[in-house]
């Protein structure tokens, strides 16, 4: 696996679905957002966005079109589908709650 | 099946991505240069944040799982591509493993075809041939009277029924062109008991062999189509003179007792015939009862034979019964000839298995660094065995596939040029065990000998693949070579052995002498019709002007007839009584083979007397009898005596006759066998009616074939309606005497001498392999002083010994398995010692040719070039 990609496994798909909620982009513009978003704690190689693009392609949580980017470039832009957005909310459900529970773990340390 | 399209949309796939980065690395880029960096800094930040992009473009692929078909492929073409960089490799390899499964195919087929395949008879298990024999004299294996036959149905139970049959050629006349039909004489149980029906039709009902039923035949299906497979109902054949109605055709694939027989005709003896005991000329067949053994059926057949012995002692007294299996009875004689020949197709295998085994191991040692430097690189083990097996799998598939087609090719051949020669050759046929068998050999050909070496070079050490010091790993894979080099001219030792044994016997064969002169010598039979020549004298009318009018045709030197066409082994024997006071009046008669001849036939066959006179045209009817009996004969029953002048009878006819001269044996039942007694009579003093054919010997100057239409033309100017049997020439007829031994010897010939082939080419590139390998340590030797004869002599030794090795392994294991070839031989003993020198006289000379050129290569090696490579 790539050395340098510190995420946990699964956690890029996830930044992706996320980004595309709003609205349909382009890779780069992914790549963008999501490091705009996390305030570059998250430093992501920005290729490994394509190999994570495809996971969810063969999922059928998001579709491509070639379409056009501002600088007037031919990029293929990806759509969260219904059952991308269904696995987005049912996978923040998930991580929220287990989020709540390692802070109730973390709580318990420090007190 | 998905995947295998995506594969198909790949190619496009990786364009789109490739694209799709490209696009978004010029974003990224021209974002870099609007915040003001140059435009080289740019572009390389762009990437340098990108990834390495080959890498991530291979997980893309990876993810939509093009990858395994993706690799298979790789590796598919990149096999190929290695074949394609080293062809001599290659077609070595793959030419050796179709060679090998080629031969074995055929010879499997053939086994199979003939041997392992039950006959086409509804449950044939049950079916057994019923012989009459009699240790005491001599005769096993005899056909049966008709009185016993019909005693035997009659008081059987362990037989559901019984049939009986005799060949008895017909005279088909009319049609447009009269032809002489092979018939039988069936009794009407036989489609019975073999379990079959006619196509169009019927066979015969339970009562229609009685002596006053209607004439009727039934045909076979390819004598319908020569007929012009007119409509069956109400056509009558002319048979012998007589109108048989046609009532029933036979399917194309029954062949019964042979593919050459065109009809099928109830067996309606008289009552005189019926309760005939004297004459053995029936062939029996049985039904075994469903759930009967044949254990007990055999008791049961002694007890019967015992019965009749105790009540017919003149003639069956130390009779009794033999039962043999249908399918033994009909291809047992061929069941050791191609066991051996499948034997000798394994061993082709295993030599072919060994020299590709050996070439992988050679060829995986010499690409250690390669496959060292792709596991250095990453590549997984798993991968690299993947790889190496994927270029053996192609290896084999190409010489599975090539085996097969020349195979398929092959059995076409065997199945035509076999007629005649392998009983059942129509049933030999590529099918479906035969491929499972080639494709078993090739997939364990693959497993065994493509895996070894691949789990062998990825096993080793990567470092020592890697650096120069590979001479560990090297060595222990010469070692093994050369054990697999020793085996494949071992198991050639043995093959050679079995072909030199053949060709020995073949060649003492070839060399007896027939007892005839063959050459220029045309042949044709011919069988008088009864209803025109009932009787002996009108026969021998009618024969005599024959000879009278083929005298007279241009190219013909000498005409003649003999009742039995000599060297094609039929010998009808009789039983004779010995005149004289030398045997009591309760001497058992003799047996002996009887001849009819023409007065000229001895001139005309070149067939020298010993003793006394030829038969001229004095000896005719009325005159008194005279017979010239054979070497053989005269040897026997008047041993230290002049057989001139004695006499002897038939045992049923009060007539004597004399015996006025004496002959060599002619070998009438092939060069194989030996003669027996033979009596010769002249055709004019024949008496008996019934035989009423004859082979017609014409000596031609030229080519004999060349007179067969003035001949047929002679024949019918003189009868219009008498048919031509068989036409041929004597020398045709010897060679197909010796054409089963001939055809084992030029089978296990072809196989050995490849199998030769493939054992050379093993020694060869063992030893040019070790030659280039050692080029470095040859040339410091030779630096140092060693002269090069010394050090080719050194070579020379280790080849040789290696060579030797083996040979004596192959000759200690052939010698042991030679006594299983004793059937087979004819005057060679199994441990023929000409036979064994030859083959290490031959083996040691061939195997030393195979090494000369490699030893002087290593001779002149340069040492400073081979210290510089260094």
């Amino acid at each position: 696996m790539n050395p340098k990609n510190d995420l946990l496994p699964g956690t890029l798909e996830m930044l992706i679905l996320v980004t595309l909620r709003q609205e349909p982009l382009h890779g780069y513009l992914i790549a963008q957002r999501i490091q705009q978003a996390s305030e570059d704690l998250l430093r992501v190689e920005e290729g490994s966005l394509y190999p994570a693009l495809q996971r969810l392609l063969i999922e059928g949580w998001v579709t491509a079109k070639w379409g056009m980017s501002a600088r007037n470039r031919r990029v293929r832009i990806y759509t969260l589908t219904t059952a991308g957005r269904k696995q987005l909310e049912a996978e923040t459900r998930r991580v929220s709650r287990a989020i709540d529970g390692i802070t109730r773990v973390m709580r318990l340390a420090s007190a | 099946m998905k995947r295998i399209l995506r594969y198909f949309r790949a190619r496009r796939f990786d364009e789109d991505l490739r694209a799709e980065m490209r696009a978004h690395l010029d974003e990224k880029a021209d974002e870099l240069m609007a915040g003001g960096a140059p435009p080289g800094d740019a572009r390389a930040a762009a990437r340098r944040r990108f990834g390495n992009q080959t890498w991530l473009q291979e997980r893309s692929r990876q993810t939509w799982s093009f990858a395994l078909v993706d690799e298979l492929m790789q590796d598919l073409r990149y096999a190929i591509r290695m074949l394609r960089r080293n062809p001599a490799f290659g077609a070595v390899a793959a030419l050796s493993l179709a060679l090998g499964i080629g031969a074995n195919s055929l010879i499997f087929s053939t086994v199979d075809g003939v041997l392992l395949r039950s006959l086409p008879y509804p449950h044939a298990s049950r079916l057994f041939a019923i012989w009459s024999r009699s240790p005491s004299h001599g005769a096993e294996n005899m056909h049966v009277s008709p009185a016993d036959f019909y005693d035997w149905r009659a008081q059987s139970n362990a037989f559901e029924s019984l049939a009986a049959y005799a060949s008895w050629p017909m005279n088909l006349t009319n049609v447009d062109e009269p032809r002489r039909l092979a018939t039988e004489l069936v009794s009407a149980t036989l489609f019975q008991v073999l379990g079959v029906r006619a196509q169009i039709g019927r066979t015969f009902a339970p009562d229609e062999d009685q002596e006053q039923s209607a004439p009727v035949v039934v045909i076979s299906h390819h004598l319908w189509r020569a007929l012009g497979a007119p409509p069956v109902a109400g056509r009558q054949l002319t048979l012998n003179g007589s109108l048989y109605t046609v009532i029933g055709v036979m399917p194309a694939a029954f062949a019964f007792p042979s593919r050459a027989t065109d009809a099928w005709v109830p067996l309606s003896l008289d009552a005189k015939n019926r309760a005939s005991r004297e004459g053995r000329w029936l062939q029996a067949i049985g039904r075994l009862r469903s759930g009967a053994r044949a254990r007990d059926a055999a008791a049961e057949m002694d007890v019967i034979a015992a019965r009749l012995a105790a009540a017919y002692p003149a003639t069956n007294a130390g009779w009794n019964v033999a039962l043999v299996p249908l399918q033994e009875e009909l291809v047992g004689k061929t069941r050791p000839i191609l066991l051996m020949l499948q034997a000798g197709g394994l061993l082709l295998l295993l030599i072919a298995c060994a020299n590709l085994a050996s070439l992988l191991l050679a060829r995986g040692a010499a690409r250690g660094r390669e496959i060292g430097m792709r596991t250095a690189l990453g590549a997984g083990r798993a991968r690299v065995l993947r790889q190496l097996m994927v270029e053996s799998a192609v290896l084999a598939a190409l010489g599975g596939g090539l085996g097969l087609a020349l195979a398929a090719r092959a059995i076409a051949l065997v199945r035509t040029a076999g007629e005649g020669l392998i009983p059942r050759a129509g049933d030999i046929g590529l099918r479906a065990p035969v491929v499972w068998f080639a494709l078993a050999a090739t997939a364990a050909t693959v497993l065994i000998f493509g895996l070894a070496p691949a789990l062998h070079v990825s096993r080793a050490d990567l470092r020592a693949q890697i650096g120069s010091g590979v001479r560990g790993t090297l060595r222990n894979m010469e070692r093994k070579r050369s054990l697999l080099v020793a085996v494949e001219i071992a198991l050639s030792a043995v093959l050679l052995v079995g072909t030199g044994l053949l060709v020995r016997s073949l060649n003492r064969l070839l060399a007896v002498a027939p007892g005839l002169r063959t050459d220029h010598m045309l042949t044709m039979t011919l069988t008088l019709p009864r209803a025109r020549y009932p009787s002996s004298a009108a026969q021998t009318a009618f024969l005599q002007q024959v000879l009278d009018r083929a005298k007279t045709l241009p190219g013909i030197t000498a005409a003649a007839e003999i009742s039995d066409t000599p060297l094609e082994g039929n010998n009808p024997t009789f039983e004779f009584v010995i005149g004289g006071a030398v045997r009591g009046p309760s001497a058992p008669p003799v047996q002996a083979g009887l001849h009819v001849i023409s007065a000229g036939y001895l001139r005309a066959a070149g067939i020298p007397l010993i003793r006394g006179r030829a038969f001229t045209s004095g000896d005719r009817a009325g005159t008194q009898p005279f017979a010239i009996v054979n070497e053989t004969m005269a040897r026997r029953y008047w041993p230290g005596a002049d057989p001139l002048g004695r006499t002897l009878r038939f045992k049923d006819e009060p007539r004597w006759i004399t015996v006025a001269g004496v002959v060599p044996d002619v070998k009438h039942l092939g060069l194989k066998a030996q003669e027996g007694p033979v009596v010769y009579i002249p055709y004019a003093q024949k008496t008996q009616d019934w035989l009423a054919w004859t082979t017609l010997l014409l000596r031609t100057t030229g080519e004999p074939l060349d007179l067969v239409p003035a001949a047929r033309a002679m024949i019918r100017s003189l009868d219009r309606n008498q048919p031509i049997g068989a036409i041929g020439t004597l020398d045709q007829t010897l060679k197909r005497s010796t054409a089963v031994p001939r055809f084992t010897a030029a089978v296990t010939g072809a196989v050995s001498g490849l199998a030769l082939l493939i054992a050379l080419m093993g020694v060869y590139g063992l030893l040019t392999y070790t030659v280039a390998q050692r080029t470095p340590e040859l040339g410091i030797r030779l630096a140092l002083g060693a002269s090069p004869a010394r050090m080719s002599w050194l070579l020379l030794r280790q080849a040789v010994l290696r060579s030797l090795a083996g040979m004596a392994a192959g000759l200690a294991a052939a010698w042991w398995l030679s006594r299983g070839m004793a059937s087979l031989l004819f005057e060679v003993r199994p441990h023929d010692p000409v036979t064994f020198a030859g083959v290490a006289v031959a083996l040691t000379i061939a195997s030393l040719a195979a090494v000369v050129w490699p030893v002087r290569r290593a001779a002149k090696i340069d040492p400073m070039a081979a210290l510089r490579a260094e």
